[in-house]
C-alpha cells in the first residue's frame, strides 16, 4: 500500500469510528465513491476495532491473546446431560470458531445411538444462516456413502442455536493416521482413493464439500476413511451469497486458508472443482508431511495460493520438519515421526526420490489455479492415481520420450546405466555428427547422473539395515562401504558439471541477494548470536564473573557465528532460463550436496559405517578375547554364592559387547563396560565413577528375582509400614502385583548427551550447552531428553540395546525395598538422591520451584544434572530419582493383566500411550516414587524425558 | 550492579542525545544482555500463573542499568526504545523455538507427563503478531513502534508519548488504529474452522 493510500485509509478510519451506524454508512458511501477496495479496508478496521477487548489496563504479551479471543468460542452453557432434541450430551469432544462438538446418544426405548452434535455458536449464526440451514439440511441427510458421516437429524435448540446430529466416528485424523501407521506411499495412495470416491458421490449428487482437510477426514479402526462436515461449510458461510448491503465481505475469507482454492481466496464461487482442488493439497499433505505453501503468513499465503506455483512435493520433503521423516521397513517407503539425525536427513532423499515424476505431476495437475488445467473430477484424480498405483503411464504426464524412458528407467535402472555408460563411449563420435546429438546425449548423460542419485537413496535405504554392529553384519558392511566410496568417487565430477552449469545461470541480482539472506531460516539465529556474542563481551567487561567461563562463551558463540555466517550469505538461488537446465541443475545441486553429506569425514554416513565395520571386527576381540581373563574371574565370582550372594549361583557366558569392570563394592552387583558408546569410565575409590563428555554405559547386572510391584494407599487402620502400602498411592498403581524376573543388564545412568550423539549424530536435547543455569552450563554429561519413545527404541536397537520393561525398572528402582521411596517411607533427604522440584528452581524462578512441594529441598540444578551427581540407589543405580523422566517399554494400562514371562512386560492392543518412571527435575517429590507412573503418548517429545538402556542377558 | 556498567550505559544514551546514531547501537546489547538475562527465569517456566511482566522488567532494568543521579528524561526515552526491541526480540527467539518444537505447528493437546507447557499455546500468537507487526511495519512504521512499546515492553500510552516525543492522544489513536489493522490481519487468516479437529 502506498503511503498516501494508507493515510487516506487513516483518516477515514479516524472519522468513521466516531460516527453511528447509518451515518458511517453515507459517510463512507461519499467518501470512498467508485473505489470499493478502499471502502472494504477502512470497513474491515472499523469492523476489527469493535470486536470487544478489555480496555484501560496496561497490555501485556498475553494481551494478543485477548485480541484472538473474540475468533474462538465463548463458553456454551451445553453440558453433559443437556437434552437437544431426542439425544442427552455426554460431553463436549471439541470446539471451534463456529461452536463446539459433543458426543451424545439417543435413549430411545427402543435403541441407543451414540450420536456426534455440532452446535453453532450464536454470534456465527445470522438470519441468513438459518435459512440456508433449513434449506440444505434435507440435501445433506440424504447423503449416504459407506465414507460419508451422515447427518441424521438436525434442529434448533431453546436458545435459538441450530445442531446437527450426525453420525459418531471414532477415528483418526487421515494426517495422523498415515504418520502414526508409518502407512507406505501405496497405502496413502489407496486410502486417499477412497476419500476421492466420497467426494465424487457427493459432487453427483450436486454438493462441495468447501472445508476439506484432513482433520475433517476421519480414519476408523478398519481403516475406512469417513469424511465429516460435508456441505456444512456452506449453510454457515456466506461466500457465495449476494453481499448484504452494507455488510462488509472480510468473513468471506476461506475457513482454512491452508486448503482453500485460489478461486476460494479471491471470493469467487465454489464449485465442484474447489474441491478437487483441495484434494490435492490433502494429497500433497499426506505424501510430503507439507501443506504446499506452509511456512508462510495467511497474507503471502492467500498470495501465494493465487499466484505462485507450489514447490514440486518431492522438493518439499527435504525440507519436513525435522521429527517427521522416513523409514524403512519391509521394502516400502514409509514416512514416520520418528526419527531425527543425520541419517533420517538422509533418508528422506527416498522418499523424495519416490515422488519425482509421476506423483509430483499427479498433486500439481490437481493444483493447478485455472480449474481447466485440474482434473475434471474428483473421479479422474482418482483414476489417476490408481494408473500411477499399476505402474501405467499417469495422465498428468505429457508422454515426451524422456517421460517414457524415464519409467523404464526406474524398472531397469541398473542394467540401464551400464548400457548407458557403454553406448555413449562407443557412439559418440557417430552422434555427434547427427544434429540432434546434442540433446540425446546431453539426456543421456542426465541419465547417468540420475542414476547416482538412485544408487545414493538404495545406499541410504540400506543402511538402516546394518545394526548392531556385529560379526555377521561385515561382509554387508563391506560391500556397503565399497560402493558408497565408488559413488563419492565420483563426487568432484558431478561437482564440475554443476559450476558448469551454473556458469550459465542468470546473473544474481541484488534483490534475490537480499532475499535469499532475509529467507535464510538462520537468519535470526544468526543475529541472536551476534547479540548475545556483544552481550558477552559486556559481561567480560564487566570482570565480574568467572573469566573462564566468559571466555568460554564468548568462544562458543564466535564458532557459532563463523559457522552461521558463510551458511547465511551463501548464494541459494540460481536461476535458469530455460526449463531443462534448471531441472538439470537443482538435480545436480542436490546430488552434490547429498555426496557431500555422505563423505562428511565426522558425521557422513560413510565415516559411519566405516567406524560401524570397524567395531563389528573387532568387537570380539576386544570384548571377548582380549578381557579373556576378566571375563572367566567374572564368570566364576558371580556364579559363586559365597562371593556374590545376590545372584543366587548364576551361570553367565560372556557377553558380546560388554567388558566385565568388577563387582561394586557397595551394591555387590557386577558391573559392564560399553565400549560402543564412549570410553571406560575411571571408577573412584568409593566405587563410584567419573562421568566425563566422552564416558560410555555402564551396565549394572541385576540379579533375577521376585518383587511385589505397585502400591496402594493403607485401608483403615492398616499401618504405613506395611510393604507397599503408601499414602500418595495413585489408583493406576493399583493392584500390588507379584513380578518374577530373569537377570538383565540395566544402565547405573541415564543415558547422556554425549552417548546419544554417538549413535545418532544429533543432540535432539531442549536443555544444551550454552544453556546456563544458575552459573551452570549444562553439557554433554547431562541426559538425553526430546526422545519419543519411539525414537528411542528404534536408536538403542541399533546399539542392540532396548528400554527396560516397566517390572524391571520397579524392580531395580526398588532394589529390594517396599517402601515408597528406596530410602524408606520419608521423603525428607530424598534431594540427596536426585534432582526434582526443589528451592533451587525456586530462586531461578522456574515454577517448579515455587510450589509448596518444593520447600525444604535443595538439589542445586533447575533443570537436570549431569547424570551421577547424587547418590546412588542400593543396587548402585544414579538418578532413579528425578532427573528426567526414563521412557520403559510397556504400554499404559492397569496391571490387571499378566506380563510376560521373565521380564514383565505387559502389551495391550490399539493404545499408544506409553509410560515414563522416576520422575524429572520438574515434578515434586511424590513423582519420584518407585511406584510412581507418568503417561504421555508414545510421539511426546518434552524436555524432561530421556531414557536409561537396558540389555538382555545372552544365555 | 556494576557501576562502571551503569557509567558506560549512561555515557552511551547521553551520546544518543547528542544525535550520535551509533551509540545507540552500542547500548543495544548491554539492554538486550540485562533482559534475556531477566526474562529467562520467566520464559524457561512451564505455567500459567508465573507471567513474564514485561513493564516491571524493562523499569527494573532501567533502574540497574541507567545512573539515576543524573537523570535525563531523554535518556529514558531511548532507553525505552531499546528496551521495547530487546524484549520482541527475546520474546518471539523464544516463541520461534517452541513452536518449532511443535511438529508443524499444529496444535495438538496430547496426555503430557504431569505438566504441560503454555507457552506454547502463546508461542503460535506471538509469532502471528510478529509476523503481522512485520508487515504493519512497511505500512505504518510509526505506528509499529507504538505497537511494540506496548506489546512487548508493557509501557503505557503516556511513557509511549514521552519516548516518542508526541502527544498521548496520538498514541492512543495510533494504537487503536494499529490495533484494529492487526486484529484484521491475525483474525482473517486464523483457522476459524477447528470443529472437527480432535
Amino acid at each position: 500500500m502506498t503511503g498516501e493510500r494508507w493515510h487516506r485509509v487513516e483518516g477515514l478510519f479516524f472519522e468513521a469510528i466516531e460516527m453511528s451506524e447509518p451515518e458511517r454508512s453515507a459517510f463512507l458511501d461519499d467518501a470512498c465513491g467508485d473505489d470499493a477496495s478502499l471502502r472494504s479496508e477502512v470497513e474491515a478496521l472499523i469492523e476489527a476495532d469493535e470486536k470487544p477487548t478489555r480496555l484501560g489496563e496496561p497490555p501485556t504479551p498475553g494481551e494478543l491473546g485477548e485480541m484472538l479471543a473474540a475468533a474462538r468460542p465463548t463458553d456454551s452453557p451445553i453440558g453433559p446431560g443437556t437434552r437437544l432434541g431426542a439425544y442427552r450430551i455426554e460431553e463436549r469432544i471439541a470446539a471451534g470458531g463456529m461452536g463446539a462438538v459433543y458426543r451424545a446418544v439417543r435413549s430411545d426405548e427402543e435403541y441407543r445411538q451414540v450420536v456426534a452434535i455440532k452446535v453453532i455458536r450464536e454470534d456465527s449464526v445470522g438470519r441468513e444462516s438459518l435459512m440456508r440451514f433449513r434449506q440444505e439440511r434435507d440435501v445433506l441427510a440424504r447423503l449416504t456413502h459407506p465414507n460419508i458421516a451422515r447427518l441424521i437429524d438436525a434442529g434448533v435448540e431453546g436458545g435459538g442455536r441450530p445442531y446437527l446430529v450426525m453420525e459418531f466416528i471414532q477415528g483418526e485424523p487421515l494426517d495422523d493416521y498415515c504418520a502414526d501407521r508409518e502407512l507406505s506411499i501405496r497405502e496413502r495412495l489407496e486410502l486417499f482413493r477412497k476419500v476421492c470416491d466420497a467426494v465424487q458421490y457427493a459432487h453427483q449428487n450436486l454438493v462441495v464439500h468447501r472445508d476439506l482437510k484432513p482433520s475433517n477426514i476421519l480414519v476408523d479402526e478398519h481403516g475406512i476413511p469417513k469424511l465429516l462436515d460435508f456441505g456444512i461449510a456452506k449453510i454457515f458461510r456466506a461466500d457465495d451469497s449476494t453481499p448484504m448491503p452494507g455488510l462488509t465481505r472480510t468473513g468471506a475469507r476461506p475457513m482454512t486458508p491452508d486448503y482453500a482454492s485460489p478461486e476460494q481466496v479471491r471470493g469467487e464461487p465454489i464449485s465442484t472443482a474447489s474441491d478437487v482442488y483441495t484434494l490435492g493439497v490433502v494429497l500433497y499433505e499426506i505424501l510430503t508431511g507439507r501443506k504446499p505453501f506452509a511456512g508462510r503468513s495467511p497474507h503471502e499465503m492467500a498470495q501465494a495460493i493465487c499466484e505462485e506455483d507450489p514447490p514440486l512435493p518431492s522438493q518439499a520433503v527435504g525440507q519436513m520438519d525435522r521429527d517427521s521423516t522416513l523409514t524403512e521397513a519391509d521394502g516400502q517407503t514409509r514416512v514416520t515421526r520418528a526419527s531425527s539425525g543425520t541419517r533420517s536427513r538422509e533418508s528422506v532423499k527416498r522418499l523424495k526420490q519416490a515422488l519425482i515424476g509421476d506423483l509430483d505431476r499427479i498433486v500439481l495437475r490437481a493444483l493447478q489455479k485455472e480449474i481447466p488445467r485440474r482434473y475434471a473430477s474428483a473421479e479422474q484424480l482418482s483414476e489417476d492415481i490408481a494408473r500411477y498405483l499399476d505402474g501405467r503411464p499417469v495422465l498428468a504426464q505429457k508422454d515426451s520420450w524422456s517421460y517414457r524412458t524415464r519409467k523404464f528407467l526406474r524398472r531397469h535402472r541398473n542394467a540401464v546405466a551400464a548400457a548407458v555408460l557403454i553406448g555413449l563411449s562407443s557412439l559418440a563420435g557417430v552422434w555427434s555428427v547427427v544434429s540432434s546429438a546434442q540433446t540425446v546425449e546431453t539426456q543421456l548423460v542426465e541419465i547417468e547422473r540420475l542414476a547416482d542419485l538412485t544408487r545414493y537413496t538404495d545406499l541410504v535405504e540400506e543402511e538402516s539395515q546394518l545394526w548392531p554392529p556385529v560379526p555377521e553384519k561385515i561382509a554387508a558392511l563391506e560391500d556397503w562401504i565399497r560402493r558408497a566410496e565408488e559413488l563419492v568417487s565420483r563426487k568432484e565430477l558431478h561437482r564440475a558439471d554443476l559450476e558448469a552449469l551454473r556458469a550459465r545461470a542468470l546473473p544474481y541480482d541484488e534483490p534475490t541477494r537480499q532475499e535469499d539472506l532475509k529467507a535464510h531460516s538462520l537468519a535470526g539465529e544468526l543475529e541472536a548470536f551476534r547479540l548475545r556474542r556483544a552481550a558477552t563481551q559486556i559481561r567480560i567487561e564487566r570482570a565480574e564473573e568467572d573469566p573462564e567461563l566468559l571466555k568460554g562463551m564468548a568462544d562458543r558463540f564466535d564458532a557459532e557465528i563463523a559457522r552461521l555466517e558463510p551458511l547465511v550469505s551463501e548464494r541459494r538461488t540460481w536461476c535458469f532460463e530455460a526449463v531443462e537446465e534448471q531441472w538439470r541443475h537443482d538435480k545436480l545441486a542436490e546430488l552434490v550436496l547429498e555426496l557431500d553429506r555422505l563423505s562428511d569425514p565426522e558425521l557422513g554416513l560413510l565415516s559411519q559405517v566405516r567406524r560401524r565395520l570397524q567395531e563389528a571386527s573387532t568387537v570380539a576381540k576386544e570384548t571377548l578375547e582380549a578381557p579373556a581373563a576378566e571375563w572367566a574371574a567374572a564368570v566364576t565370582a558371580i556364579a559363586d554364592p559365597e562371593v556374590s550372594p545376590l545372584y543366587g549361583g548364576l551361570r553367565i557366558e560372556p557377553q558380546l559387547g560388554l567388558i566385565p569392570i568388577g563387582q561394586n563394592p557397595q551394591s555387590g552387583l557386577w558391573e559392564f563396560y560399553h565400549p560402543m558408546l564412549g570410553s571406560m569410565p575411571e571408577r573412584e575409590e568409593d566405587g563410584s565413577f567419573e562421568i566425563t563428555e566422552k564416558s560410555g554405559l555402564i551396565f549394572v547386572l541385576i540379579p533375577g528375582g521376585q518383587f511385589r510391584m505397585g502400591a496402594r494407599t493403607p485401608e483403615a487402620l492398616e499401618s504405613l509400614e506395611d510393604p507397599n502400602v503408601d499414602p500418595y498411592a495413585q489408583p493406576h498403581e493399583k493392584p500390588v502385583n507379584e513380578v518374577s524376573l530373569d537377570p538383565f543388564f540395566l544402565s547405573k545412568y541415564e543415558m547422556t548427551q554425549a552417548q546419544w550423539l554417538l549413535i545418532s549424530g544429533d543432540n535432539p536435547s531442549f536443555f544444551q550447552a550454552p544453556h546456563d543455569q544458575l552459573g551452570k552450563i549444562v553439557d554433554i554429561r547431562h541426559p538425553v531428553e526430546m526422545v519419543s519413545w519411539t525414537l528411542a527404541r528404534t536408536t538403542l536397537q541399533q546399539a542392540g540395546l532396548m528400554l527396560p520393561t516397566e517390572a524391571q525398572w520397579e524392580y531395580a528402582a526398588r532394589a529390594g525395598t517396599t517402601t515408597p521411596w528406596f530410602i524408606g517411607h520419608q521423603p525428607q533427604g530424598l534431594d540427596r538422591y536426585g534432582n526434582f522440584a526443589d528451592e533451587a528452581a525456586g530462586r531461578a524462578n522456574a515454577p517448579w520451584g515455587t510450589l509448596p512441594t518444593s520447600r525444604g529441598y535443595e538439589d542445586g540444578y533447575v533443570v537436570h544434572a549431569p547424570v551421577g551427581t547424587y547418590l546412588p540407589n542400593p543396587w548402585g543405580l544414579y538418578d532413579i530419582v528425578g532427573n528426567v523422566w526414563e521412557w520403559v517399554d510397556d504400554d499404559y494400562g492397569p496391571y490387571l493383566i499378566p506380563g510376560q514371562p521373565g521380564t514383565g512386560l505387559r502389551m495391550l492392543r490399539g493404545t499408544d500411550v506409553r509410560i515414563g518412571r522416576g520422575g524429572s527435575y520438574r515434578d515434586p517429590f511424590f513423582s519420584q516414587r518407585s511406584s510412581h507412573r507418568g503417561s504421555g503418548k508414545a510421539e511426546v517429545r518434552q524436555e524432561n524425558i530421556g531414557i536409561r538402556p537396558a540389555r538382555a542377558l545372552a544365555r | 550492579m556494576d557501576p562502571k556498567i551503569t557509567t558506560s550505559v549512561t555515557q552511551l544514551l547521553e551520546k544518543c542525545r547528542g544525535g550520535d546514531e551509533a551509540a545507540l547501537e552500542q547500548v543495544l546489547p548491554y539492554v538486550y544482555e540485562e533482559l534475556r538475562n531477566r526474562a529467562e527465569g520467566y520464559l524457561g517456566s512451564e505455567r500459567k500463573d508465573h507471567t513474564l511482566q514485561p513493564t516491571a522488567l524493562v523499569h527494573e532494568a532501567y533502574l540497574r542499568l541507567v545512573r539515576q543521579d543524573q537523570q535525563h528524561w531523554e535518556n529514558r526515552k531511548h532507553f525505552l526504545a531499546l528496551a521495547a526491541i530487546s524484549m520482541r526480540r527475546i520474546l518471539i527467539n523464544h516463541a520461534e523455538k517452541r513452536a518449532a518444537l511443535k511438529r508443524g505447528g499444529k496444535r495438538r493437546r496430547v496426555t503430557l507427563f504431569e505438566a504441560e507447557s503454555p507457552f506454547d499455546e502463546q508461542a503460535d500468537d506471538l509469532l502471528a503478531l510478529d509476523e503481522a507487526l512485520k508487515r504493519f511495519e512497511e505500512v505504518d512504521p510509526d505506528k509499529a513502534r507504538i505497537v511494540e512499546m506496548r506489546f512487548f515492553a508493557g509501557l503505557t500510552n503516556e511513557e509511549i508519548a514521552r519516548s516518542l516525543d508526541v502527544s498521548t492522544r496520538t498514541v492512543e489513536r495510533g494504537w487503536r488504529l494499529a490495533r484494529a489493522w492487526l486484529r484484521k490481519e491475525i483474525e482473517g487468516s486464523s483457522d476459524e474452522s477447528q470443529l472437527a479437529d480432535g
